[in-house]
């Protein structure tokens, strides 16, 4: 009897353990949220003017407090810019229990002389930040835009474009949807895709066919973005889905 | 690619149903008794039951004489089997057997062991170097899971075992700064990458030495600790095969026995089906190890000396899997795949000289191959390491000279395909940096040389030894290593030791790599500094205390400008204390505590900060109860002070790469720890005892604990939140061996 009670307490001491809690996952949005910066021209191979377009996303019931410029002082690249807002106030568009808001900016490209080029092997990274802030949440966004020594490959590089088809399907909170993005790029680079929801969760959030499950009822937010990589284009598309 | 498992348990179910024909649990007769008529001559064979062991000196009292078997357990009496008597058979360490002489006939009888104290020894007192740790296979066996007896040295104070690494952390020292030796013959690693389990059988293993500083100049390039072990070669005593089931972690083989007066040879061979069993218990199992492992053994003993000849091969897998930024696949989750193999083949033999002389030559070339995965990238590594250690002892009245000398050639070629490293920022990103493609063939050759003089003046004994090592590709010329041991005998209870010894240690090769490393590196040097009272207080308690220092210079560190520089300093200092409790009766075990910090600095003008190895405090409770000879329970309970980490301060969203990426202070270096670990091992054995074989049943757990384990961090996508990596859940096994 008494090694039946051992083996007993033995198995069932084993059982006792916890689990780790999951945190919130990558493409549900809560809180202010940078999605990424619009350049005109990410690439470059001579002194100009980038016009730039910081796009964030939060909650329908938050506002940006500020926005300013942000030196990140541990940044790795070859040189920094300094960017100017246009103005104080950005722009906000609704889309379900999400908001976008953007704001824009200019930055002025130095002329690099053929030192500097040869320096960093023929492509400078010069990069710029922002610090945005929004009810007690900083972020700090950082970017770059790529110096070419040679302008002729100029032309090769374009932005990518995204859309997100019709989802197929009914979905509530206890069903799945669909998601289909489609990516149309000329440029041959990588290209990360993202998703975002306003709630739920998409199950391969980088693939650009997806999964959404455990959404909340009522009208959801999904954005679609995508990052090129080498040439740093950045583009979005957001709709909204009746759950 | 559970038919393997399967096969063996039918073929244990099989030997169950085979062995389960006789008597069970207590003693037997071979035979029915039948009567008989007049004084006759009766034979009986003593044997050990459950193995089938003769037993010599097995006493039987008829009237006021008593008669002994002889070594092959024979027993011969003259008796009248007619008239009704009472014959009592007994030896120490077996339960008393009654045989009624009336119609006695010639035949076996099996003894039933009883409960004997293990003869076990940790720190003795004839040890020659000071943090040497010996303790006997029986022992460890007994406190170890699953009766793995090298997992013992994870149970000694001043040493840190991790689940998922298989090399140990020996005073604050890196894992890559220990050794492991198997009768003298190198290998890499001594244990699996699940729950320490050793890369070879426990049953092959007469002994094991762990030394966590201070060694002999015997070994070199280590300035962490040793561990040696010592099969048993031609000290093998019977022929036995081993079949074990263990659900679910792995099962295997293991046979020995042999083959003529002087030669024994063993062999086995074990496979994991862990990495089959834990997706379907965990979901999204982020840590997924398998291993296999084998082993063959010839072993040769003449007047003139022994030889032993062994062959060993393992292999680890690992699959590590989280949610990542860097290279992760379509659901954010990134992967590693980790893949070690060795295979050793060493010859060790001793021979007597004559002149109280001995030579011991190990010759030993191994085989290592290394694919690490990452995403695109990888690390592949396949090589040869030729070792010819060569020494001379001259035994000269109480003293004991040797000399000895080394000869060691490495060959290996390097794969890379992976972003060029910067070391030293702190903000690289693998995304952002430069791929590179590397193939690299290494040649490597190496001689060191060695002596040691152990001259006993009672009550002291002095051990002044000198290593000498040079390196081909190491430049600042040959490493000199004196090292000095002097021990004070105060009385038959009482020993003071102290030591004090310099190590010095090669570079790892990756840090000698043209493009990711620095040709230029030369030995890192350490300095031993310890003290010793041991104390035998009677009645089976003993203790020893140490106190040490180990300072490091000529540390390698990352470089800016050079990738690695040997720059560095490092400082460990701490006490350890063992309180044991000898095996007299029904009980044994121990606690071991180490007390320590570890620091390092990347210059002698920076500031010094907590090394990665650190652990301030560690505790081992191990012990075993038997409560019958066929019942026992064992395990321990292990605390130490949580890992260390650097925290992140800051993070910025890089908006090219739609990721955040982690900004850390120079001055938060391993300043945090993870939470507290502690963990509960428990097991109990049951031996099922038949006349020739037997079946040894196990059921315990394993990392029993309130929390599961950190060994890690964790953040999440934007480092505001963090979580811990956490091991395996407790792990219930049963483990099955049949012996026969």
């Amino acid at each position: 009897m008494q090694h039946i009670f051992f083996f007993f307490i033995t198995f069932m001491t084993g059982w006792i353990y916890s689990c780790s809690e999951e945190v919130n996952p990558f493409e549900r949005i809560t809180d202010l949220r940078p999605l990424g910066i619009v350049a005109d021209q990410p690439i470059v191979a001579s002194a100009t003017t980038v016009n730039l377009e910081i796009v964030v996303a939060l909650p329908i019931g938050q506002n940006i407090d500020s926005i300013a410029q942000y030196d990140d002082p541990e940044a790795n690249p070859s040189l920094k810019l300094s960017p100017e807002l246009s103005s104080t106030e950005g722009t906000y568009e609704e889309f379900g229990p999400l908001k976008i808001y953007t704001h824009t900016a200019q930055v002025a490209i130095p002329t690099l002389g053929a030192t500097t080029l040869a320096q960093f092997g023929g492509v400078v990274r010069l990069s710029y930040g922002f610090l945005i802030v929004s009810a007690g949440k900083t972020e700090k966004v950082i970017g770059e835009i790529r110096y070419l020594a040679d302008s002729s490959t100029l032309a090769a590089w374009s932005s990518p474009r995204v859309t997100i088809e019709e989802a197929t399907g009914e979905a509530d909170g206890n069903e799945s949807k669909k998601l289909v993005g489609t990516l149309d790029q000329s440029n041959d680079e990588r290209t990360k895709i993202s998703w975002y929801v306003s709630s739920g969760r998409i199950k391969n959030r980088q693939a650009p066919e997806t999964t959404w499950t455990e959404a909340d009822a009522g009208l959801q937010t999904v954005i679609l973005a995508a990052y090129a990589v080498d040439s740093r284009f950045f583009t979005y598309t957001v709709v909204t889905r009746e759950i | 690619m559970l038919k393997g498992p399967l096969k063996l348990a039918a073929a244990l179910a099989i030997f169950h149903l085979i062995c389960t024909t006789s008597t069970q649990g207590e003693p037997t007769l071979s035979s029915p008794q039948e009567m008989d008529t007049g004084p006759t001559e009766v034979s009986i064979i003593c044997r050990e039951k459950g193995t089938g062991k003769p037993l010599k000196r097995v006493r039987i009292t008829t009237g006021q004489s008593s008669v002994f078997s002889d070594a092959k357990g024979v027993l011969k009496l003259r008796i009248d089997t007619n008239t009704p008597s009472t014959l009592s058979l007994r030896k120490s360490g077996y339960k008393p057997f009654e045989l009624s002489t009336q119609g006695l006939k010639s035949r076996d009888i099996y003894l039933v062991p009883d409960i004997v104290p293990n003869l076990v020894v940790v720190r003795s007192k004839k040890n020659k170097s000071i943090s040497k740790s010996t303790v006997s296979v029986a022992e460890a066996k007994a406190v170890a899971p699953r009766g793995d007896p090298l997992q013992v040295t994870t149970f000694l104070p001043g040493v840190k075992a991790s689940s998922f690494n298989p090399r140990l952390v020996v005073r604050g020292s890196a894992p890559e700064d220990s050794k492991y030796y198997i009768d003298g013959i190198e290998v890499p690693f001594m244990y699996h990458t699940i729950g320490n389990i050793s890369v070879i059988p426990g049953d092959l293993i007469r002994e094991v030495d762990f030394y966590a500083g201070g060694f002999s100049s015997q070994y070199g390039d280590a300035t962490g600790g040793i561990v040696e072990v010592a099969t048993k070669g031609t000290q093998i005593e019977r022929d036995f095969t081993q079949i074990t089931v263990n659900m679910p972690i792995f099962s295997g083989f293991y046979s020995q026995g042999k083959l003529a007066k002087g030669e024994t040879y063993s062999i086995s061979g074990r496979r994991s089906y862990l990495e089959q069993v834990l997706p379907k218990i965990i979901e999204d199992a982020t840590v997924i190890p398998s291993f296999y492992d084998s082993h063959f053994s010839y072993n040769l003993q003449r007047e003139s000396g022994e030889s032993r000849f062994l062959l060993l091969s393992a292999s680890d897998a690992l699959t590590l899997k989280f949610p990542g930024s860097d290279f992760s696949d379509a659901s954010g989750t990134t992967s590693f795949n980790i893949y070690t193999y060795f295979g050793t083949l060493g010859y060790t033999h001793t021979q007597n000289i004559g002149g109280r002389s001995t030579i011991t030559a190990v010759p030993q070339v191994r085989y290592t191959r290394v694919r690490n995965i990452f995403a695109d990238n990888y690390v592949k590594i396949k090589g040869y390491d030729t070792k010819l250690p060569l020494s001379w002892t001259k035994r000269i009245g109480k003293d004991k000279f040797t000399l000895g000398v080394e000869k060691m050639l490495n060959t290996a070629t390097v794969n890379v395909l992976a972003p060029k490293s910067e070391p030293d920022n702190p903000f690289f990103d693998f995304e952002e940096a430069e791929v590179e493609e590397t193939s690299v063939d290494y040649t490597s050759a190496g001689l060191a040389g060695w002596s040691e003089y152990e001259w006993n003046l009672q009550p002291f004994r002095f051990i002044p030894g000198i290593r000498i090592q040079q390196t081909q590709d190491v430049r600042d010329g040959p490493s000199i290593d004196p090292r000095f041991l002097v021990t004070y005998t105060w009385n038959k209870d009482t020993t003071l030791k102290a030591s004090v010894g310099s190590y010095s240690q090669n570079p790892q090769p990756q840090e000698l790599d043209d493009n990711f490393g620095n040709p230029k590196l030369t030995h890192e040097k350490y300095m031993h500094y310890i003290a010793a009272w041991q104390q035998n207080w009677g009645n089976g308690w003993d203790t020893d205390l140490q106190v040490f220092q180990k300072n490091g210079e000529q540390v390698i560190r990352s470089n800016a400008l050079t990738n690695y520089a040997n720059s560095g300093s490092a400082r460990t200092q701490g006490m350890e204390i063992l309180v044991r409790k000898q095996d007299q009766g029904k009980w044994f075990g121990w606690l071991s505590y180490a007390l320590s910090t570890a620091e390092d600095r990347k210059s002698a003008i920076d500031p010094w900060f907590p090394s990665q190895y650190d652990q301030t405090h560690n505790i081992n409770l191990v012990g075993n109860y038997r409560w019958s000879k066929q019942w026992s329970t064992g395990g321990r309970i292990n605390y130490h002070t949580g890992d260390r980490y650097t925290p992140v301060s800051d993070r910025v969203y890089n908006a090219g790469l739609n990721k955040y990426q982690p900004r850390v202070r120079t001055e938060d270096r391993y300043q945090d720890t993870l939470p507290d670990f502690h963990q509960l091992d428990l097991f109990t054995t049951y031996e099922q005892l038949f006349d020739f074989s037997k079946l040894i049943y196990q059921f315990g757990i394993e990392y029993i604990a309130f929390n599961r384990p950190a060994y890690g961090v964790q953040y999440n996508y934007d480092y505001r939140e963090k979580n811990y990596i956490q091991g395996i859940p407790p792990i219930p096994y049963v483990q099955i061996t049949g012996e026969f």
